[in-house]
């Protein structure tokens, strides 16, 4: 058994020489010299022999008519190629297999495969689209819709997999609370699958409140002269504290007495206990997907403990206010 | 977008490759004997390292030896080439070939560029390489392609 064996999850050789999260195959190649599998002189040869994989792209992307191209646009496909082999070696889910692949089958045989996997991907992205409009947020703001409805279809049209498959999606400008990582369709994918996660959640209360607390929310961005950002993240936290306030309840929508109580009774507690009272409050939240919700959570505790602390809960979040005689 | 040419073309893959193009031109000598022209291993390997630095200068990447071999298979029978100038001619060419094809953004294909290339060499420079550069028809070919995609 040799030490690429121990390797369990693709992101432990990524992480280790990593330039960007896709450099799968190159940080494979290094970590098999590192750890003795193959020597410099086998790297070598396997990179020349990726590099020579290059001529039957240029061919096919110039219809045979060119054998050389500029170094941008040599740079670009040798990109996809690569972009490509990293989705298929990663598929395998082995890099130990996949080391031997890259070794013992062709570029091409590599780069077709990496292909067929990236349809995969894409087919991936159009099912969850779907699932997203499926549950789309009640009264979501115009970048939210546009997202929906516009920027996914345009970079579907326009993404090629065979010669810009590591082109970038233009990310809509309605970001998820967790910002995807990665390049090309597997970045879509995550944008998609976090959108998802978002709605869902939202969908797990009444849509009215879901609606009636975008709604203010929208209203305050309004006010301050800013636009929303994500639709998400105000119904997460105003969903924390209506456990906080009522363990067990469904609902998200606050009012102005709600919040006043959660800071009366917040106040005195040191940020560990904070900490600790507002970790018991989410654990309580109905959904599914809870990793990305923690992931999202962890980001939000310091904004929400500061917030106590300095009696700001308020511009936190979006509540009903008091009705004005 | 990271360079991965950089990681790809540089040092000793480079020289993998260099000696790979000059084992591929020196098998064309099968073709080439028949008029009485052979490249010597001396040769093959100055040719294929001028081929890396042309390509380096007009910044293109070529992998293979397309043009070399396609430009060696289309010369070989013309009469202004000799077993003396064949290496010379050869990389003039080559150099000729790839500043059309930069200079044209690639707008004319590999096949255009050689045509054109025979065709000013056999009458307009009277097998001179250095006046193909010289003459009107070369900037006028350059011309015709960014004009007629503008």
């Amino acid at each position: 058994m040799n030490q690429l064996q121990n390797y369990k999850n693709i992101s432990d050789i990524t992480s280790r020489f990593k330039a960007s999260s896709t450099d799968y195959t190159l940080s494979l190649l290094r970590e098999a010299v590192r750890i003795g599998v193959i020597d410099e002189n086998e790297e070598t040869a396997l990179k020349s022999k990726i590099f020579d994989g290059l001529a039957f792209v240029i061919d096919e992307f110039t219809e045979g008519k060119s054998s050389s191209l500029s170094n941008d646009k040599a740079n670009e496909l040798l990109s996809s190629l690569l972009y490509n082999i990293d989705a298929y070696l990663i598929s395998l889910k082995n890099p130990e297999k996949a080391l031997e692949e890259v070794k013992e089958k062709t570029v091409k045989f590599l780069y077709d495969s990496g292909g067929a996997s990236l349809k995969r991907v894409m087919a991936d992205c159009t099912a969850l689209m779907f699932k997203n409009k499926q549950n789309r947020l009640p009264g979501g703001s115009e970048d939210y819709n546009k997202a929906l409805d516009e920027d996914i279809r345009a970079f579907s049209k326009t993404y090629s997999i065979r010669f810009g498959a590591h082109r970038n999606p233009v990310i809509p400008r309605y970001k998820t609370a967790l910002n995807p990582r990665g390049s090309g369709v597997v970045r879509l994918k995550k944008y998609l699958t976090n959108l998802l996660a978002e709605n869902l959640f939202c969908r797990c209360y009444d849509s009215e409140e879901v609606k009636t607390l975008i709604g203010f929310e929208m209203m305050r961005a309004n006010e301050m002269e800013s636009n929303i950002g994500n639709l998400y993240i105000p119904v997460l936290r105003c969903a924390i504290i209506c456990q906080f306030l009522m363990p067990g309840n469904t609902h998200v929508l606050l009012s102005e007495d709600d919040v006043r109580n959660a800071e009366a009774l917040l106040e005195d507690y040191t940020p560990e206990e904070l900490q600790k009272i507002l970790s018991s409050a989410f654990s309580r939240l109905p959904s599914e997907n809870m990793e990305y919700h923690t992931k999202v959570f962890e980001n939000e505790l310091p904004h929400l403990i500061q917030s106590i602390k300095h009696n700001k809960l308020k511009t936190l979040l979006a509540y009903l206010p008091k009705p004005t005689v | 977008m990271p360079d991965y040419l950089s990681i790809f073309t540089g040092g000793l893959l480079s020289d993998i490759q260099n000696r790979y193009v000059a084992k591929e031109i020196s098998a064309l000598n099968e073709k080439t004997e028949e008029y009485g022209l052979v490249l010597s291993p001396d040769d093959c390997k100055e040719i294929a390292e001028s081929r890396s630095e042309l390509l380096s200068e007009t910044e293109r990447i070529e992998v293979g030896i397309g043009a070399v071999k396609r430009i060696i298979e289309e010369f070989c029978d013309s009469g202004y080439i000799s077993p003396q100038n064949f290496k010379d001619v050869i990389e003039g060419l080559l150099e000729c070939f790839y500043t059309i094809k930069s200079e044209t953004f690639d707008k004319a294909d590999d096949e255009t560029v050689i045509s054109f290339l025979k065709d000013v060499f056999e009458n307009d420079a009277g097998g001179d390489v250095s006046r193909i550069y010289s003459s009107v028809a070369f900037d006028e070919f350059i011309a015709f392609y960014n004009r007629s995609t503008k």
